[in-house]
């Protein structure tokens, strides 16, 4: 069992994150269990516990879930909004974690990553000559890039803006 | 007629609610839609193993045969309020009544009629009467369709299905209803398995299947070894619309899961809950000794499946950090108590709404929120059987004080 120091709690860290859009539900949980029984993620990474997420944000956990890697593993397959008898909608409320810690300027490497590359070429995988030559011999038309679009949407490299 | 009272709804609370009228000297008048008496609770098993379990189902009885005796209570079942005005402090209601289609007198209980009814449950024979009735929502002659197959084949003639009805005006100083509750359908929750996997049953399922008899039949004595009982079907659910406890669950699945103990010894009873609520006085001390006896698991399914042997498989994140897949012989979904339309007529003066869609008042009164009109029992919010009877007491003497407020002629 970890141990929890209570004078590196945030107690407006619940507050914050209920006033995220996708937030709203997160005070309404019971701890039914019934989310991370649905989860898919769960059995593999046993830090992925969304009911254990809930409680770590409603003590105020700031650091630990904001600064976890583990926040990111969320497959977004809404099973655990499913399950929920309370609407707490936890997949959404993955979503306003994940927007806080981005904030906060905690985001994996491999996520900037994939950032730069939408930046740069306005798609996760970049397509060059190779890929429509090779589109053209099954006749398809070839891909033409564009980023201009992704450019003004993630402006400069800082993050949360 | 004139009468006093006019009591909707023949459950535990109008019958109990006619009675304690009765004892006041004050004359009443129930009107039931169904053929029989008792409503829901007429379904329920008495749960005493060696002692008495105070599940209450007995008080109907107790209740029933009170009245039996009143003299100044009358009931009508089989009838529906068609129309209601109300003219200087004074009701009035056309009550239709529908002639029972079976005559008792000549019928002999040959059961044929039920062997060659096209329809499960047209013909029911509650378990407090032995009397055959055809329940009217189900019979299809009374749904347009030329079926006459129980009234050609019963050798006795006792079966008349053209349908014959009886208006009665009843004028009445003050009208309680006591419609009582719907059931939560657990089939809203299709990941639970409700009617797609066998060996899934609810709560007032099992009970009335143990009160006919008809639940040993099904499963020979040493084949039930698991049960599990899943809490909070339809309470403490915003996403149903029930963001509410319905008081009654958590102890009625401990007395079923002693009882089926009691009945198979070697039966081992699961319950999945997320809050055990203790609203009856002895209730921590039920709970105590129910720990003892049972399992109690926090955590609700996830879902419940059919396993590789047929049974259900209840998918739970167990105590132990991990998720579980375990298949029990019998799983019960321990369902909720939900509003009930009192399926009044138009003219009938607009009730309170309280929350949740119950009716009344949201706390202990009894008043409907129109001078005259009374609202007790289960449409006014979950209650126990005993709570109902306890809400009937009150509304017996609100009703009193009422009636003696108006012959005194006081302004109200």
């Amino acid at each position: 069992m970890t141990k929890i120091n209570l004078n590196r709690l945030d107690p407006q860290f619940k507050n914050r994150v209920a006033e995220q859009p996708g937030g709203e539900g997160l005070k309404a949980c019971f701890a039914c269990k019934a989310c991370t029984a649905a989860c898919p993620i769960q059995p593999l990474d046993k830090r992925y516990d969304p009911r254990k997420i809930i409680r770590m944000v409603l003590l105020g956990m700031k650091d630990q879930v904001l600064g976890s890697d583990f926040i990111w593993l969320c497959s977004s397959c809404y099973s655990c909004q499913e399950v929920c008898p309370q609407n707490v909608r936890f997949t959404e409320v993955m979503y306003a974690i994940k927007n806080l810690a981005a904030q906060e300027a905690c985001i994996p490497p491999g996520l900037m990553a994939q950032r730069s590359l939408l930046r740069k070429h306005g798609r996760l995988y970049e397509v060059g000559e190779f890929e429509n030559e090779k589109r053209l011999k099954f006749g398809l038309p070839p891909i033409i890039e564009h980023p201009e679009d992704f450019e003004k949407l993630l402006p400069d490299q800082s993050v949360g803006v | 007629m004139k009468k006093d009272v006019l009591i909707v709804g023949g459950g535990i609370t109008g019958l109990s609610l006619s009675w304690e009228l009765s004892c006041l000297g004050i004359n009443s008048i129930l009107v039931e839609k169904a053929p029989f008496l008792g409503g829901h609770v007429s379904q329920f098993a008495c749960k005493a193993t060696e002692t008495c379990q105070k599940c209450g189902a007995c008080l109907l009885e107790d209740c029933l045969s009170k009245l039996a005796g009143a003299e100044c209570s009358d009931i009508l079942v089989n009838s529906t309020i068609d129309s209601f005005r109300e003219a200087s402090r004074k009701f009035n209601a056309l009550i239709l009544q529908r002639q029972s289609q079976v005559i008792n007198e000549k019928c002999d209980d040959c059961g044929l009629c039920s062997k060659v009814c096209p329809v499960e449950g047209a013909l029911l024979r509650p378990s407090l009467d032995s009397r055959l009735y055809i329940s009217n929502n189900k019979c299809l002659k009374s749904l347009g369709i030329q079926c006459e197959a129980c009234a050609q084949i019963c050798p006795q003639g006792a079966i008349e299905l053209a349908e014959k009805t009886k208006e009665i005006k009843i004028e009445a100083s003050a009208v309680a209803v006591c419609t009582g509750f719907t059931p939560f359908d657990a089939s809203r929750k299709p990941r639970l398995g409700y009617q797609r996997v066998p060996g899934v049953l609810t709560t007032l399922e099992l009970d009335s299947l143990l009160r006919t008899g008809n639940f040993e039949p099904l499963l020979p004595a040493d084949e039930l070894k698991s049960v599990a009982f899943i809490q909070c079907v339809g309470s403490r659910d915003a996403k149903s619309g029930a963001n509410y406890c319905s008081r009654i669950c958590c102890g009625v699945s401990i007395r079923l899961a002693r009882l089926l103990k009691n009945k198979y010894p070697q039966a081992e009873s699961t319950i999945f809950y997320m809050d055990t609520q203790t609203f009856e006085r002895e209730f921590d001390k039920t709970f105590g000794q129910a720990q003892n006896e049972m399992t109690f698991v926090r955590a609700m399914p996830a879902e419940i499946r059919s396993g590789e042997d047929g049974r259900p498989e209840v998918t739970y994140h167990g105590n132990d950090d991990t998720k579980q897949k375990v298949a029990f012989d019998l799983v019960i979904l321990s369902i909720g108590i939900g509003p009930r339309d009192p399926d009044l007529p138009r003219s009938f003066p607009t009730l309170w709404n309280n929350r949740d869609g119950f009716i009344g008042s949201d706390d202990i009164d009894v008043s409907g929120g129109h001078p005259g009109i009374f609202v007790a029992g289960a449409n006014q919010g979950p209650k126990s059987i005993t709570d109902c009877v306890s809400q009937s007491i009150l509304a017996a003497s609100q009703i009193k004080k009422y009636l003696d407020r108006v012959k005194m002629g006081e302004q109200l």
